[in-house]
């Protein structure tokens, strides 16, 4: 979803009045989606900070008298293979989760914009070093280079952070590469600089805040993408360790049970799409909104 | 020279008797008709194997695959007694450094070499030479001295130390004949193939890694076991195994036709297989040691005894069981499997499933305090011990297994497992640093004293809880010296009282076992007697 | 058409080598400082005994220096030899090249079809025509894009095999075996790429040249297919690389869910068994497949956008 961004490039287009009143429409529209999308993610905020409120129980309590049960009156979400509940889980598994995704996107971001703030300042050779450097990051696949980060880390929460947050850096890298660049060229800077500015003031007064606008935007899109490659580790058995509820866990578990007991896999799915769709929802209307402001 | 008297414990010559009484364990009924000939089967495998040369074998998982294209010395019965296969008989010397093997007529190779004693010396050789072999080498073939060539129907192995375990070897898959030709020419020896060939009822003629195996019929074969249901070639024209590792996977191509027979059912799917009345599921022990944690007695906290009894007394083993496998585990009292001959059932129901005294015992090992999250706590350091699982070798869902036991030790007891699901180097990281407080182990040996060796011995190769004890020592190699299986059963049954009644160092769990679920057009589904995995495909059969 | 020079292609090629070097030898590293040692990784879960490790360091040189063991690696690669499996006993080439088959096929067909629906959906759906279809068409993308690609292979087989037995389950010999997970490939490629593409031509609809041909009496279908899909075009094609990404990372999920023979199997094997060669292989190959692909799409994208050429 993020190439939606950083893919196109954006550039000034011409907009005819029949575009902007159904731009308007459009946006009517987006308006719903994204109320359902702030809605679905404040509920999820507060499964994150006070999951108790919502499911007091305790996800790991197992019951192996109850094993497999349907979603019913009792257990809404049913129970899984070892008769935890499974909407305990859900709602206890979204602070791992979120957890997971929010660190690995800081982890992103931060590299990503040291990294590129550094490429876009560099002179020709340090660039290119950290250019192709990047480049070789993301010479490969994204899941595997994130199996491949875990099969020498071993798998458990903090290499499934560190993994997710190495193999999405490049992209901020990139793009806060790029508008340095662009900010350092411009008149405004040299200007700055006649002005007698020092590096370091030069650098995080004015560089940095126009090279690393997009960020914001780009890293509430990567959180969705990283819940998405970690439940996808997380099925090939590189995620968190069990008894942890984290959705990626729970999916990969519940697999071999889809056939009778559907609950354990499609309902922790539904949280995990739900979560990535609503985070797009809101990325996209932020991004709008930004493009409108400079337009 | 040694007189060639036979002693009394020297095992008398046997001889291949037409219509063997041994009566394979044959599945229930349910397939219709007699056995005919002629069809194909698709049977969906758990395991793809790595190699597909016998002499390399180390997967339980894949022994079903052997016995297609390749055949032992011997075999086992269902009662745990060793009968001819390629050997017509053996006769061991009396002080038990000498066994002279007779060897059967008229048997070829399936790429037309004949099987004869030189074959038998030239896989003897090549298991020996360095670095093909290195753990049949260093183990079964430790006290092997050399391999005589007597005349084309005999051959003699000299040993230099009574080892009985030789004859548990030439049972084997590592000891399998596979073709001198193939010996010296197979392009990857190691990893076997298409022409890496043995004596067995089927050729195997495809192999597409990641998919599938095929077998074709040996229309020459003519030297069945006697532990089999017929003679003469294999029922069937050919089979495919085809490798699905997810179970819901194997078990949907099933239900819907895709495959004739699946092994590996889990548990949760039995119902699935029962209510079906065009599937029918099978199930039968494996030999071996039974699943079991053992406990590391090298360092703190299970250095103490009292704290190996809580453990094991705070873990309801048949209520996990149930909660895991749904009745369809059998509960281990040792770590030898009920379905080996050596097995103590003294230990039935004398220890375990007791929180007050798993609680008491902690208490009177000083382990009094408790935290906030209320695991018991001794000086300030919580009771805390580890197990590492290396994920490639976790099946049965011993992952789940383990959660439940975590659940369970902290519920009863305050004690804090915790449990690690690793790459196998991680493990053996562990495993070096002496980082770790629990092993988990079954061996699927068809000679439960092969395991014990392994397991228990101070210079045993997994021996690692680090157990090192003269008298387990000394009994272990009794074991192996004795010919006489009364002796032997005596001798490993006072060595399970010592480890598991009264140092406590294991916690046995349950009896591997493996299921093959079928479709009731298939006849002569069947486990190998005494190893108690599915038997190979010789005996199948497609009814009408 | 014009030929990019000889100097910036040959200059793109040494960068190509530079980045295949680095991958190369930073994966070398990485596995070099994996927890556990190779021997480890050999003896597996079996019997340890000082003369078993002996033996194997033996047979593998694993006592030579790490120096020696990366620059011989680094020879054999520049030879096309990349090796024997620790864990199959047998050359890495031929490990890869017998799996490399299953997952071209698959990779091509799932692009080809997602492509494919990438391309209908966005024509049909642009411009505010039909704008249901267009909510209708925009709510399932997104959908499809966040959705964990196990979890829709997993539903599909369920329902479309197991339960209605419309096709088998696994293998790569039956043709019909290969709808499921292409379907499955194909349809988080298929959202991501409509959504590019239907960008893409709403922005071309708004630029002058549409105009212009609009008033030329073109229909609004010729407009849409000749002229706005072109332009939107150029943005999808810088795409490539990470449509290759996610072939290969999706063929890894693929394969597990459908028992597919492939290169995503070996990788995943080679990977959890630590098996050194084919991860060495693995990584290698795909960075030399990426820089390829990018390369090509750079190319391609000069011939799309004459604006290219000049500069």
């Amino acid at each position: 979803m993020t190439v939606t961004l950083d893919g196109v490039p954006a550039g000034a287009t011409f907009t005819s009045t029949t575009e902007r009143a159904a731009a308007a429409t459009r946006r009517r529209r987006l308006r719903i989606g994204l109320i359902a999308a702030g809605a679905y993610l404040t509920v999820l905020l507060v499964a994150v900070l006070w999951p108790a409120a919502l499911a007091p129980g305790d996800p790991l309590a197992a019951d192996p008298l109850n094993v497999l049960a349907a979603p019913d009156g009792s257990h809404w979400f049913g129970t899984d293979n070892l008769g935890r509940d499974v909407w305990t889980r859900v709602v206890h598994g979204a602070g791992h989760s979120i957890t997971i995704a929010v660190a690995a996107t800081a982890v992103a971001v931060t590299g990503g914009v040291l990294l590129g703030l550094l490429a876009g300042l560099s002179h020709r050779i340090a660039d290119e070093t950290l250019s192709r450097t990047l480049d070789a990051l993301s010479a490969f696949p994204t899941l595997l280079l994130a199996m491949l980060f875990i099969a020498i880390t071993g798998p458990g929460t903090v290499s499934l952070i560190i993994a997710i947050g190495l193999v999405t850096l490049p992209r901020h890298a990139r793009v806060v590469r790029g508008l340095t660049q662009l900010v350092r060229r411009s008149g405004y800077v040299e200007q700055a600089v006649t002005f007698g500015l020092s590096r370091p003031r030069l650098v995080l007064r004015h560089i940095l805040p126009n090279a690393i606008g997009p960020i914001p935007v780009l890293a509430v899109i990567g959180l969705g993408e990283a819940v998405l490659i970690a439940a996808g580790l997380s099925f090939l058995g590189m995620g968190p360790q069990p008894p942890s509820p984290e959705w990626g866990a729970m999916l990969s578990e519940g697999r071999n049970y889809l056939h009778i007991a559907w609950w354990i896999t499609i309902l922790p799915g539904l949280a995990v799409t739900a979560t990535v769709v609503s985070l797009t929802v809101l990325g996209r209307h932020w991004q709008a909104r930004l493009d409108g402001r400079h337009r | 020279m040694l007189a060639r008297r036979l002693s009394a414990l020297a095992i008398p010559i046997l001889l291949l008797a037409a219509g063997c009484s041994t009566t394979a364990t044959t599945a229930p009924a349910g397939a219709a008709g007699q056995p005919r000939s002629g069809g194909t089967l698709t049977w969906a495998i758990e395991t793809e194997p790595l190699t597909l040369n016998p002499h390399q074998y180390a997967q339980a998982k894949a022994r079903l695959l052997v016995w297609n294209s390749f055949e032992s010395l011997l075999t086992y019965d269902d009662q745990g007694a060793l009968v001819p296969w390629l050997a017509t008989g053996w006769q061991a010397s009396a002080d038990g450094l000498t066994y002279t093997l007779t060897l059967r007529d008229g048997v070829t190779f399936t790429d037309g070499t004949p099987f004869d004693a030189e074959a038998v010396k030239a896989n003897f050789d090549k298991l020996r030479e360095q670095g093909y072999a290195p753990g049949v080498a260093a183990v079964q073939l430790r006290n092997l001295k050399g391999v005589e060539v007597v005349d084309p129907r005999t051959v003699r192995l000299v040993l230099t130390a009574p080892d009985v375990l030789i004859l548990d070897f030439l049972a084997s898959p590592q000891g399998a004949q596979v073709s001198p030709k193939s010996l010296r020419e197979a392009a990857n020896l190691k990893a076997g193939g298409l022409d890496v060939v043995g004596t067995g009822p089927f050729i195997l003629d495809r192999y597409v890694p990641g998919q599938e195996l095929h077998y074709k019929r040996n229309p020459a074969y003519d030297w069945a076991p006697p532990t089999a249901d017929h003679t003469g070639p294999a029922h069937l024209d050919g089979i495919t195994y085809r490798f699905l590792k997810e179970s819901a996977v194997r078990i949907g191509a099933l239900t819907s036709g895709q495959v004739q027979l699946v092994e590996g059912v889990p548990a949760t799917d039995v119902p699935l297989i029962d209510g079906n009345p065009q599937l029918r599921l099978i199930r039968e022990l494996n030999s071996g040691s039974a699943f079991s944690y053992y406990f590391n007695v090298s360092r703190p906290p299970f250095d103490d005894l009292r704290v190996r009894q809580a453990f094991r007394e705070a873990v309801d083993v048949p209520t996990l069981l149930t909660s895991v496998y749904r009745d369809t585990a059998t509960r281990a009292w040792s770590l030898v499997s009920p379905a080996s001959p050596f097995y103590d059932k003294r230990l039935e129901a004398s220890y375990g499933g007791d929180a007050a005294k798993a609680n008491s015992l902690l208490d009177q090992a000083g382990w009094t305090q408790r935290d906030a999250e209320g695991y018991r706590v001794k000086d300030g350091s919580r009771l805390t011990v580890r197990l590492f699982q290396s994920a490639p070798f976790v099946r049965d869902r011993r992952d789940v297994l383990a959660q439940a036991v975590q659940a369970a030790v902290k519920q009863s007891a305050g004690i804090d497992l915790k449990v690690s699901l690793v790459d196998q180097g991680t493990a053996q990281e562990a495993f070096d640093n002496n980082s770790y407080e629990v092993f988990e182990n079954s061996r699927a040996d068809t000679d439960a004293g092969a395991a014990l060796n392994l397991l228990l011995h101070s210079g045993g190769g997994i021996n690692r809880i680090q157990v090192n004890d003269p008298g387990i020592d000394k009994l272990l190699e009794q074991g192996q010296a004795s010919a006489d299986l009364a002796e032997r059963a005596r001798i490993y049954a006072e060595l399970q009282q010592l480890v598991v009644a009264e140092q406590a160092l294991v916690l046995p769990l349950y009896a591997p076992a493996d299921q093959i679920a079928a479709s009731t057009t298939v006849g002569g589904v069947r486990f190998e007697p005494t190893a108690g995995v599915p038997a190979s495909a010789y005996d199948l059969w497609i009814g009408k | 058409m014009g030929r990019p020079p000889l100097r910036s292609v040959l200059r793109r090629v040494a960068a190509g080598v530079v980045v295949l070097w680095v991958a190369a030898t930073t994966a070398y590293l990485a596995l070099l400082a994996a927890p556990g040692d190779t021997v480890d990784t050999l003896i597996g879960d079996g019997v340890d005994t000082p003369q078993i490790r002996a033996d194997i360091i033996a047979e593998w040189g694993l006592d030579r220096p790490a120096v020696v063991q990366y620059l011989d690696y680094l020879w054999r690669l520049v030879h096309g030899d990349l090796g024997r499996s620790y864990l199959l006993q047998r050359p890495v080439a031929e490990v890869i090249g017998e799996q490399l088959a299953p997952t071209l096929i698959l990779s091509v067909a799932a692009a080809t079809l997602g492509v494919l629906l990438a391309l209908i959906i966005a024509v049909v759906t642009a411009g505010d025509r039909r704008p249901w279809l267009r909510r209708l068409s925009s709510g399932t993308e997104l959908l499809l894009v966040s959705t964990p690609s196990f979890l829709i292979g997993l539903v599909l087989l369920s329902v479309l095999s197991f339960r209605f037995g419309l096709f088998p389950v696994a293998g790569g010999a039956d043709l019909r075996a290969l709808v499921l997970p292409t379907i499955t490939l194909a349809l988080p490629i298929a959202g991501l790429l409509a959504q590019v593409l239907r960008d893409g031509v709403d922005r071309a609809l708004d630029e002058p040249f549409v105009l212009t041909a609009r008033s030329r009496g073109l229909t609004e279908r010729v407009v849409l297919a000749r002229h706005a899909l072109r332009h939107a075009l150029l943005p999808a094609v810088t795409l490539a690389g990470w449509l290759f990404g996610t072939l290969l990372g999706g063929a890894v999920i693929i394969e597990q869910v459908f028992g597919r023979p492939g290169l995503g199997q070996v990788t995943l094997n080679a990977v959890t068994s630590k098996d050194m060669p084919v991860v060495l292989a693995v990584v290698t190959l795909s960075a030399a497949v990426y820089v390829v692909v990018n390369t090509a799409a750079d190319l391609v994208s000069l011939v799309i956008d004459p604006r290219l050429r000049r500069s």
